[in-house]
């Protein structure tokens, strides 16, 4: 498969290349065909052709692909230039300025396809040039008329066809055109009364809707589906008005910018939720056992098309009467309790169409259309929304705005290519290498000259804050990720009959971008086993003594320079008897072995196929998700460890290390090796006095430091070195901590702090005890950097 | 794709490698214990002079440790040690060979290194089948250059077979 992919990449690398040379040949041409017109719009054949050939190759080529968008976009220029052609028609500005508006479209979707390989995201736009393109292809009898820019009867005809049907088609638009003509109409109505000026130019002035936007919205949608979603299912308990508020706020939102875009389903839903919303809010009530499912399937089928658009599908939504339906009812059943809504709703309006309007006012060009919109808004829902709120946002005093949440930001954002990021991290990572150097060079005494140390301070503060702040470009919250399970645990329990409350800890915790795409089907794999087979029935619990709603944790930290994320259930815990009989049946162990460690039969369970589940659900069972969650897990080069302990719970914990860490190490030597170890593993350092240190019978030596006693792991055994100082009290013991795991290092000396680029081990090595990895140290030479949890382990191995 | 397609697109598959600069029948050879050895040239990448090689522990003996090369950490072998000669101090003709095979370089540490030369596979003789020792397993074949023999290493062999020489 992914020489296929390559292959496609080169294809679409070519064809990129090729078009944007044909696009550079076409445009001079383009404007040449204007400048060579004859004042009666004679164009000259030969130019015709050339342009009209190099449209079609661009078709040709564009078709290869599959790329749809260009090749509709292309075959249209490519008709109106053949009637320009074959009846040596008049060319109009109008023409020269679409078929130049045609061939920008193409670049950026050129520029679309470099990165995504398909020109989905462009349908809207390209939409609206196509419409323009056919109003311009017309009957060359009325290419008669003189004069640049006229409207032809065939355009004028098809936006008044729409006209007496164009509050209906507002209302429950499917096709992308409609809004088009709509808004039109209504523009040139505001502007022009009898609706003959030119409606063409003003389409291209003012309805553009980037595939920026599109996207967008796309986008924004969801972010606010979800998270309407979460403040929704924390309303299930508890009647909290800022969280109502929240949704109220989410589905208004999304209400406004389905709207803009056309999106006549969505904004429907929208608005009936937010009715219901509306009611929650003001009774101060929480969302009940009824409205609850309704309101989520809501979501869910907003969500589902919105994603769908983003592939250039315009799908109906499926279910879209019945959850009119719902709402409708629900908003009934409520209404009949309580008379007023409409009031209170009209004050928050106020500050709640700010998310929408600052979405919509980020180019100017939409003012116009913004209050076209308004007042569509206005005949699709029948609510007062003033003008000036939305073309002044300055306006909105924020005071009453209401706290917006995060996700919904109004920070500037900008789009980067991967690409440049990883190489700024590894330049980066070189510039702490070559630091260093400088630092360590032995020609340069920064001690002695004061000047020159203050200088090199400086540098080194600049370079940590360079550090951070571009390690930090691509570090995202797992918050997103973690939050998404929320939804999954109630929908797992409701299934599975069992109560299940999810509790999120450290969900701030940031990690890298790819870790975050990596990580989501692990997840959901571990906690779909824990919700199943881990935590227990009502009933069982009870009889267990245990509390009837099981709970599972999902935590995330930083350590070491690893990210620990861990899924923990207290729920009855692995069954060693039945993993160690389905291993030996599944031929993977022998009986015999009965007696290895927990954690490896803990580890049975991820071989493929491997399930010890009597009956197989619809959701788990097959013995698949396990093996895709260690795949995963390997391809982010982690580990996974499992405890569990019967009647009590389980507990996954996958560790993941940070890919570019640049860590603080402390460097040290025995004999003639360097290793580095990480300073968050170093508790203290110190040369023990002899009465500190006590000998148990089997050699292994025990240090006293201030009350605790520490086993002292010689560096020289472990890892066969001569070095200089055999007596522990003439080198140095250095009390390290990971994870609980703690002990004493003895090596010979510490050489110094230094801040060090981890560089993962080559492939080659394998596995070395006690290292993670290596790091180029600042006279040019590698060290070792140590794990000292696996050194704390190879140790107690190597003892036993 | 229709079978003739297929067929054509073989041969010219076939073709391409065999006008591919043609790094075939190349070898660079070196000196090992006054033994003259080749490794076919594609897997090279460079060859630099001995540097101080940071011990990784845990490693087989002839797995002397790592290097750093402008930047990368790259792995280096002593290739008497895995041939089960007796070690030879450096000195400042040693040299490391930097090969990469499936993506993962490796440097191996020979006396001095020759020049690259044409075999062609006429001139190449297999391996000699009489078992003594265990070292033929590295031998791709014999070849013949004037009046000298080469030994040519199996450069996979070399680095990834994983029987202990030492």
């Amino acid at each position: 498969m992914d020489s296929d992919l390559e292959e496609r990449l080169e294809m679409v690398k070519d064809f990129v290349t090729e078009s944007r040379e044909l696009l550079d040949s076409v445009e001079p041409r383009i404007i040449d065909m204007e400048r060579t017109a004859t004042d009666s719009g004679v164009v000259d054949e030969e130019i015709l052709n050339e342009v009209f050939r190099l449209f079609h190759s661009l078709k040709g080529t564009a078709a290869f692909l599959d790329l749809q968008t260009i090749i509709s976009v292309t075959h249209e220029a490519e008709t109106l230039l053949d009637i320009l052609r074959k009846n040596k028609a008049y060319i109009k500005t109008e023409h020269v300025d679409l078929l130049c508006r045609t061939s920008d479209l193409i670049r950026n979707i050129l520029d679309t396809v470099e990165r995504q390989l398909t020109d989905d995201g462009f349908e809207v736009e390209a939409g609206f040039i196509i419409n323009d393109l056919r109003n311009a292809i017309n009957p060359p009898a009325e290419l008669d008329v003189a004069g640049p820019g006229i409207l032809s009867p065939g355009a004028d005809s098809s936006a008044q066809e729409t006209g007496p049907e164009q509050e209906e088609e507002y209302k429950q638009i499917e096709s992308m055109d409609a809004p088009v003509t709509a808004t039109v109409k209504q523009l040139i109505e505001s502007v022009e009364p009898d609706g003959l000026a030119e409606p063409l130019d003003l389409t291209g002035m003012v309805l553009t809707i980037t595939p920026e936007m599109a996207r967008r919205f796309a986008e924004e949608t969801q972010e606010l589906c979800e998270e309407a979603e979460m403040a929704l299912l924390s309303l299930e308990k508890t009647a909290n008005a800022e969280l109502s508020s929240q949704v109220f706020r989410a589905f208004h939102s999304i209400k406004g910018n389905a709207g803009f875009f056309g999106y006549g389903d969505i904004e429907n839903l929208s608005h009936l939720a937010e009715n219901v919303l509306g009611i929650i809010r003001e009774r101060k009530q929480v969302c009940d056992q009824a409205t609850m499912p309704v309101l989520l399937s809501v979501l869910d089928a907003i969500s589902n098309k919105v994603l769908g658009t983003t592939s250039g599908v315009n799908q109906a939504i499926p279910n879209f009467q019945q959850l009119i339906g719902s709402l409708e009812k629900i908003t009934a059943e409520l209404e009949s309790e309580h008379e007023e809504t409409a009031s209170s709703q009209e004050q928050d309006l106020t500050g709640l169409n700010y998310s929408a309007s600052n979405f919509l006012l980020q180019s100017q060009e939409y003012k116009p259309v913004a209050a076209a919109q308004d007042r569509a808004v206005k005949s699709a829902t029948d609510k007062v929304l003033p003008d000036a709120r939305i073309e002044d946002p300055g306006i909105v005093d924020s005071s009453i705005l209401p706290k917006q949440p995060a996700s919904s930001n109004v920070q500037q954002v900008i789009r980067v290519d991967i690409e440049k990021l990883d190489k700024l991290l590894d330049l980066v990572g070189e510039l702490v290498i070559a630091e260093a150097m400088v630092t360590n060079d032995e020609t340069v005494d920064i001690s002695q000259d004061a000047r020159f140390g203050k200088a090199f301070l400086q540098l080194d503060k600049i370079s940590r804050e360079i550090q951070e702040v571009a390690m930090s470009m691509r570090m995202i919250p797992l918050a997103g990720v973690f939050r998404r399970m929320l939804r999954l645990v109630r929908d797992l329990a409701n299934k599975a009959n069992k109560q299940v409350e999810l509790e999120i800890i450290g969900e701030d915790t940031e990690v890298d971008k790819t870790i975050i795409e990596q990580i989501s089907d692990p997840l959901v794999h571990l906690i779909r086993n824990a919700v199943d087979h881990g935590i227990e029935s009502v009933a069982e619990r009870r009889l267990a003594g245990k509390p009837e709603t099981g709970k599972v944790t999902i935590e995330a930290k930083h350590s070491a320079g690893e990210v620990w994320i861990t899924v923990e259930d207290d729920g009855g815990g692995l069954n060693r008897e039945k993993i160690f009989r389905k291993g030996v049946e599944k031929g993977l162990i022998r009986e015999e072995d009965r007696d290895m460690k927990d954690e490896d039969v803990w580890r049975l369970i991820f071989e493929p196929g491997f399930s010890t589940a009597e009956q197989v659900s619809n959701i788990s069972g097959r013995g698949v998700g396990m093996d895709v969650v260690r795949r995963n897990i390997e391809k982010l080069r982690g580990k996974l460890n499992i405890r569990s302990k019967p009647g009590i719970g389980t507990m996954f914990a996958v560790r993941i290390p940070l890919t570019l860490a640049i860590i603080e190490g402390m460097v040290i030597r025995v004999g003639h090796n360097r290793y580095i170890i990480p300073i968050s593993s170093i508790k203290e350092s110190f040369r023990p006095k002899s009465d500190q240190i006590t000998c148990t019978p089997d050699n292994l030596e025990i240090v006293r430091i201030r009350g605790e006693l520490l086993p002292v792991a010689r560096l020289h055994e472990l890892y066969h070195i001569d070095p200089k100082y055999k007596d522990l009290t003439e080198g140095i013991l250095i009390y390290v901590d990971s994870n609980d795991n703690k002990c004493c290092l003895f090596v010979d000396e510490l050489i110094g702090q230094q801040q060090i680029v981890i560089k993962g081990l080559p492939a080659y090595l394998k596995r070395v005890r006690g290292i993670s990895g290596c790091a180029i140290m600042g006279d040019g030479e590698v060290g070792m950097i140590m794990d000292i949890a696996d050194l704390v382990s190879s140790i107690e191995k190597n003892a036993s | 794709m229709s079978e003739r397609e297929k067929l054509e697109a073989d041969l010219l598959e076939d073709e391409e490698e065999e006008n591919e600069d043609t790094q075939e029948d190349k070898y660079l050879t070196f000196v090992l214990n006054k033994e003259d050895f080749g490794i076919e040239i594609r897997y090279v990448t460079e060859i630099i002079g001995i540097q101080n090689v940071t011990e990784v522990p845990d490693m087989p003996l002839y797995v002397k440790g790592v290097i750093n090369l402008r930047g990368k950490v790259i792995p280096v072998m002593d290739v008497r040690l895995r041939f089960g000669i007796e070690e030879r101090p450096y000195d400042d003709r040693t040299c490391i060979i930097v090969i990469n095979i499936d993506e993962q370089p490796v440097g191996l540490i020979v006396d001095r290194v020759l020049e690259v030369l044409d075999i062609q596979k006429s001139e190449i003789e297999p391996p000699p089948k009489m078992r003594k020792g265990k070292n033929n397993k590295f031998i791709q074949g014999m070849g013949k250059v004037g009046e000298q023999v080469k030994i040519l290493l199996n450069a996979n062999k070399l680095l990834f077979d994983e029987e202990e020489s030492a």
